[in-house]
């Protein structure tokens, strides 16, 4: 049983939080009720032909990206999961460092990779996956592919490395595991298939709420994200354009849906995934060396991860000519300089850091609290409680970023207009945002701690302050490290919701300013640089970051972040 | 000749021989036991034997059929583990299961297990979570299952080195009684004199890669 | 699984009640009963404004030195977006000064109230300029200028096209690009050009266009420097290259010849009905904290000094008396100042304006 003050503690913290998080949403929603005549459930039914092609065209991306980092990355996992055990954390960490790379950094990336590469690169911004996502969605689902291939090697690697080959060995040695195909039936699909599940399931709500690379690599496609984002801000205005509020209400309504849909198969696949891999994990480092083709699979993928990153630098100092290219370092003197009216590198970055500063500051105490409560309650046996607050925690990733910008702009400019030039704002929106992922990191962390260990230092005399800070916390360093280093790179790259309540501010964030200088029509040679020199410093920054937490990750930290 | 019968296995791992022209005949129902410090090489004589080890030189015959190049799947042969490797994703029947051959019917299943779990002395735990089971337990349902799958020969790599004296001794003593049933060749290998004497026949020495019959 | 169901009751209860509780948003009819919601003076003027070039920090400098004020600088994508967050403001602004609203987007403003009349001297400017704002002028101060017509490329076409409607013709199947009205604002310049300059007919002619496969896409940069074989775009970065024809500005190939060494394929149309006297303004809004300091803004910027740069770093027309396209590197020579074109609205009222975009939206869906 918890205790009343317990209770009460979260009951203090549930009653703003959800305020927080849906508060703006419903006001938005309530908004766009009110001008476009329509209530949200029939402006989702009643959608016209352009809100389903964009509802249609969110799917077919996500449903596709899905696939694609399913099919490759479990083979990149097991071939990372032969690497001897040094070779395999520092390829894993090159592995994952898409994940962490901001939206917009890739969207330049795959661009700067498809100019570099001649031909074949003019081919991959034509060609085109499907007739609704159009030229470039090829290039695209690379992109997304690219992003969130780490979702299946950290959930798969670590267990695999660790897994005791003998539950291999013996099933061979059994009637129901002497061939491959049984072996899979009886191992590998019960093991793996959940944590593929919650990799396909993440994969899908990443890409269905994807607007940066969407937005550049293929322009002719509109999915809901990029309809919210780019033609948001037009609605809830009373007697104009009423159709778009209509439009925008009822997209919303639609990518709620789909992303619930995902958020609870992802949590039912955790839970499963997480109670069983735990278990079969041993302290086992695989002796046997590593074969060539292993080596050569995971080399391969390292490769895949680090290329684009390297292109957007060396884009950064390829100028344009009549006649061809040169080099020069035009591009980043006219990014710092922020000359002809766009902000400069410096303040931008000095924008993004400070936003990231405050979104940690924000986040950390907030999550923290957040997973605190649901193990308490999972403890205590309140389940439905449990899980109910972890779903709260959870809505930012059912809400894309898109929608947290214009429910704050819709909902806040509402009561508090001049809000929307707080310097409050944005880290407020960011810390919505990056709530999921520090729920996610640290709730495992906690989970994995022994109960007794508090109830230990209980009876060596140490106060609740000091069983927190002297035993809770040092144990729960690494992932509060990890935690924070990801809503930091996180809130550094943060794109949808920046985009749009930036343009209520006199300043911007390095993300945004990459965009607006991509935006800046070509006629001179020397915007593209430009941008691609304030993406090489976005994508070092957010780089910076996660390998300086890489230190205190180890396999225990899960959730697949 | 039916019965296990290894004639000159030698298996290297690089520069190093583990096993030099090993000979060993076992017959039906005969249970042998293979003595040695941790180390020797036992461990891989009994892998060898399973298939999941290739020797340089050598055969591996089971009644009288060449299995040497044949892979693990399909020589017949049980092999229990020095922990009890059960699948903790199913419960104990399913684990059971895993060594039921394909194809028959739901109830010859069920009746199958049951009476596998009667003869290690586990009747009615067909829904037990595995991960609750003691290390006693959890090897005699290994036996079971090994069992179930109706090998030619049964190989043991120490199974029994992780429990107790009187624990031990009894599970010892019901998988010496329950291999007599059935007439398999059993290898054993331990490093516990004793343990050896109880369960086999006949005990041999494990030294520079080769046997001797102890006396 | 009752939990997520919970969340969902939630929200849709959440949304349903709220519902309830909407006020009357519609905007007012008459202007002098508008009450603005005045935030206090911190002396800092702030100008909301999409990305004009010319705003470059030595104008910004300039500025500072000669009045002592502080300017702050808020940036939206594009005009329409400038206009969304005027209309946004609804009264209670959070900047003082709008620049970047041009004769299609300004009066939308100012029916609803949000712009006041501004007191600068517009002595320097052009009289044909001011004859073209018409009402507006009293509330707008025009700062650059231009025309939006449709571009060709020379070196894709053989006889260049003479009507609108050769366009629809099957020579033209698939090869003209142009930006949707309901997102770009030289997109929605040209609409307005058609419904003016071919009447009825405008409505047959989008059609007839959308039946020979025109590429529409969502913004100007998509279509010149994508679909457009004749302008820069050919560069690589993603080319397709696949139209002849787009919509732009009557002086772009000016710009081409400027930016690629005086040498240009590509060429100016204008043709009847089809071209746009885009003029922008700056407008000081109703309730502005520092409405002083804005006005004291937007005369700096039809000074002679600053608004002569608009040709190199806003890539418009200045709109002072006797001011011309630079000559340097063929800038003047590939650009065309049309004899005719269609203005400000079209000939339509705001309230027209908002039907005709809509009609156009179900036109272009369908």
């Amino acid at each position: 049983m918890q205790s009343p003050q317990r209770r009460w503690a979260d009951a203090a913290l549930i009653a703003p939080l959800a305020v927080l998080l849906l508060g703006p949403l419903a006001v938005a929603a309530n908004r766009l009720w009110a001008v476009g005549g329509v209530d949200p459930a029939t402006a989702a039914l009643d959608l016209s032909p352009a809100g389903w092609r964009s509802a249609w065209s969110s799917i077919q991306l996500a449903f596709l990206a899905s696939i694609g980092v399913v099919l490759l990355g479990t083979p990149v996992a097991f071939a990372l999961a032969k690497q001897p055990a040094r070779r395999r954390r520092w390829m894993t960490t090159a592995v994952a460092l898409p994940f962490v790379t901001p939206s917009i950094v890739a969207a330049v990336a795959f661009l700067a990779l498809m100019d570099v590469s001649g031909p074949i690169g003019s081919t991959l911004r034509t060609a085109s996956a499907t007739t609704l996502l159009g030229p470039g969605s090829i290039a695209l689902l690379v992109a997304m592919v690219w992003f969130n291939l780490s979702l299946v090697t950290r959930m798969l690697t670590p267990a695999l490395a660790r897994t005791d080959p003998a539950y291999l060995e013996q099933l061979r040695l059994l009637p129901q595991g002497n061939s491959a195909w049984l072996r899979f039936r009886a191992w590998w699909w019960p093991v793996l298939g959940p944590a593929l599940g919650a990799a396909a399931g993440l994969t899908f709500t990443f890409a269905f709420t994807s607007f940066a690379v969407v937005r550049w690599l293929a322009p002719e496609a509109t999915t809901i994200e990029l309809l919210l984002a780019e033609q948001g801000s037009g609605a809830g205005i009373p007697g104009y354009r009423t159709g778009l509020s209509r439009l925008v209400l009822g997209t919303a309504v639609v990518q709620g849906l789909a992303l619930l849909v995902a958020a609870v198969v992802v949590n039912a696949m955790q839970r499963h995934h997480g109670a069983r891999m735990l278990q079969t994990t041993t302290l086992h480092n695989g002796d046997a060396p590593a074969s060539r083709q292993s080596t050569a699979l995971a080399m391969s993928a390292v490769v895949f991860a680090l290329t684009p990153l390297l292109a957007v630098l060396a884009a950064s100092v390829r100028v344009r000519t009549p006649s061809g290219h040169r080099f020069g370092l035009d591009g980043w003197r006219r990014a710092l300089s922020g000359d002809a009216g766009g902000t400069g590198l410096v303040d931008a970055f000095a924008t993004s850091v400070g936003t990231a500063v405050w979104t940690v500051a924000i986040a950390m105490p907030v999550g923290w609290w957040c997973a605190s409560a649901v193990l308490s309650a999972e403890r205590a046996d309140h389940r439905r409680r449990a899980q109910a607050i972890d779903l709260l925690a959870m809505a930012p990733l059912v809400v894309s970023s898109a929608m947290v910008g214009l429910g704050s702009l819709l909902g806040l400019l509402r009561f508090a207009p001049n809000l929307i030039a707080s310097p409050v704002l944005l880290p407020m929106a960011h810390a919505t945002l990056v709530l999921p992922v520090v729920v996610r990191v640290l709730l495992p962390a906690m989970r994995a701690l022994p109960d007794d260990l508090e109830e230990q230092a209980a009876t060596l005399g140490l106060g609740p302050w000091h069983r927190w800070s002297l035993v809770r916390l040092p144990m729960l360093r690494p992932a509060a490290v990890v935690a924070a280093g990801l809503a930091l790179a996180f809130s550094l790259g943060e794109f949808g919701a920046s985009w749009i309540l930036v343009r209520s501010t006199g300043s911007t964030t390095l993300a945004v300013l990459v965009d607006a200088w991509l935006a800046r029509p070509g006629f001179d040679a020397t915007t593209r640089p430009a941008a691609m020199a304030v993406a090489s410093v976005l994508g070092l920054l957010a780089a910076g970051v996660m390998l300086g937490v890489e230190r205190w990750r180890d396999d225990r930290i899960g959730g697949g972040l | 000749m039916p019965g296990l019968r290894v004639e000159g296995l030698r298996v290297a791992f690089g520069e190093m021989s583990v096993l030099d022209g090993l000979d060993l005949t076992v017959a039906p129902g005969e249970r042998v036991a293979v003595l040695g410090p941790s180390g020797c090489g036992k461990s891989t004589l009994l892998r060898t034997i399973a298939g999941l080890q290739a020797p340089v030189n050598g055969l591996v015959l089971l009644d009288d059929d060449d299995v040497t190049d044949r892979p693990p799947e399909h020589r017949g042969i049980g092999l229990l583990f020095q922990r009890p490797v059960l699948y903790p994703h199913r419960d104990v029947a399913g684990n059971l299961a895993l060594g039921l051959p394909r194809g028959l019917k739901r109830d010859e299943r069920k009746r199958r297990i049951a009476s596998a779990l009667v003869e290690v002395g586990l009747e009615g735990f067909e829904a037990r979570d595995v991960t609750t089971l003691s290390g006693g337990e959890g090897q005699r349902v290994a036996l079971a299952r090994a069992l179930l799958a109706e090998p030619r020969a049964l190989l043991l790599d120490e199974p029994f080195s992780a429990l107790d004296g009187t624990l031990r001794r009894r599970l010892v003593e019901t998988t010496a009684a329950v291999l007599q049933e059935r007439s398999l060749p059993a290898v054993h290998v331990t490093h516990d004199p004793d343990e050896a004497e109880a369960f086999a026949d006949r005990v041999f020495h494990m030294e520079g890669g080769r046997l001797t019959q102890r006396l | 699984m009752k939990a997520p169901a919970m969340l969902m009751v939630l929200l849709l209860a959440g949304t349903t009640l709220s519902g309830c509780l909407g006020e009357d948003l519609l905007p007012v009819e008459d202007c002098s009963t508008f009450v603005a919601d005045t935030r206090s003076d911190d002396g800092v003027l702030r100008v909301l404004t999409y990305d004009i070039a010319s705003l470059t920090p030595e104008f910004l400098e300039a500025f500072r030195n000669e009045t002592g004020i502080e300017v702050e600088l808020v940036r939206t994508g594009d005009a329409g977006a400038v206009l969304e967050q005027v209309l946004l403001y609804d009264g209670a602004p959070q900047v003082d000064l709008v620049l970047g609203l041009d004769g299609s987007y300004l009066p939308i403003a100012v029916a609803r109230c949000l712009i006041s009349e501004h007191g600068v001297s517009l002595a320097g400017v052009q009289t044909s300029i001011l004859d073209a704002s018409g009402d507006i002028g009293a509330h707008g101060v025009p700062f650059d200028h231009g025309w939006v017509c449709l571009n060709a490329d020379s070196g894709a076409i053989d006889t260049m096209p003479t009507s609108l409607w050769n366009l629809t013709e099957p020579a033209y199947e698939g090869r003209v690009a142009l930006p949707s009205p309901l997102s770009s604002s030289p997109g929605r310049a040209f609409f307005l050009a058609t419904l003016e300059g071919l009447g009825d007919e405008a409505w047959t002619w989008w059609e007839a266009m959308l039946a020979n496969d025109a590429i529409v896409t969502s913004g100007w940069s998509e279509a010149y420097e994508i679909h457009y074989s004749g302008g820069y775009g050919v560069w690589g970065e993603g080319h397709i290259g696949d139209a002849a024809v787009t919509v732009s500005y009557c002086h772009s190939p000016g710009v081409e010849a400027y930016y690629g060494g005086n040498a240009t394929t590509s060429v100016p149309l204008a043709l009847p009905g089809g071209v746009y006297h885009q003029i922008e303004y700056g407008a000081v809004l109703t309730g502005a904290a520092n409405a002083s300091a804005a006005e004291a803004f937007l005369a700096h910027l039809v000074s002679p000094e600053a608004n002569a740069e608009m040709p190199y770093q806003n890539l418009m027309y200045s709109v002072l008396e006797g001011a011309d396209l630079p000559e340097e590197e063929g800038y003047r020579h590939h650009s065309l100042v049309p004899t005719e074109a269609a203005s400000t609205l079209g000939g339509m009222d705001v309230v027209a304006l908002d039907l005709a975009l809509d009609a156009l939206a179900l036109l272009l869906e369908a």
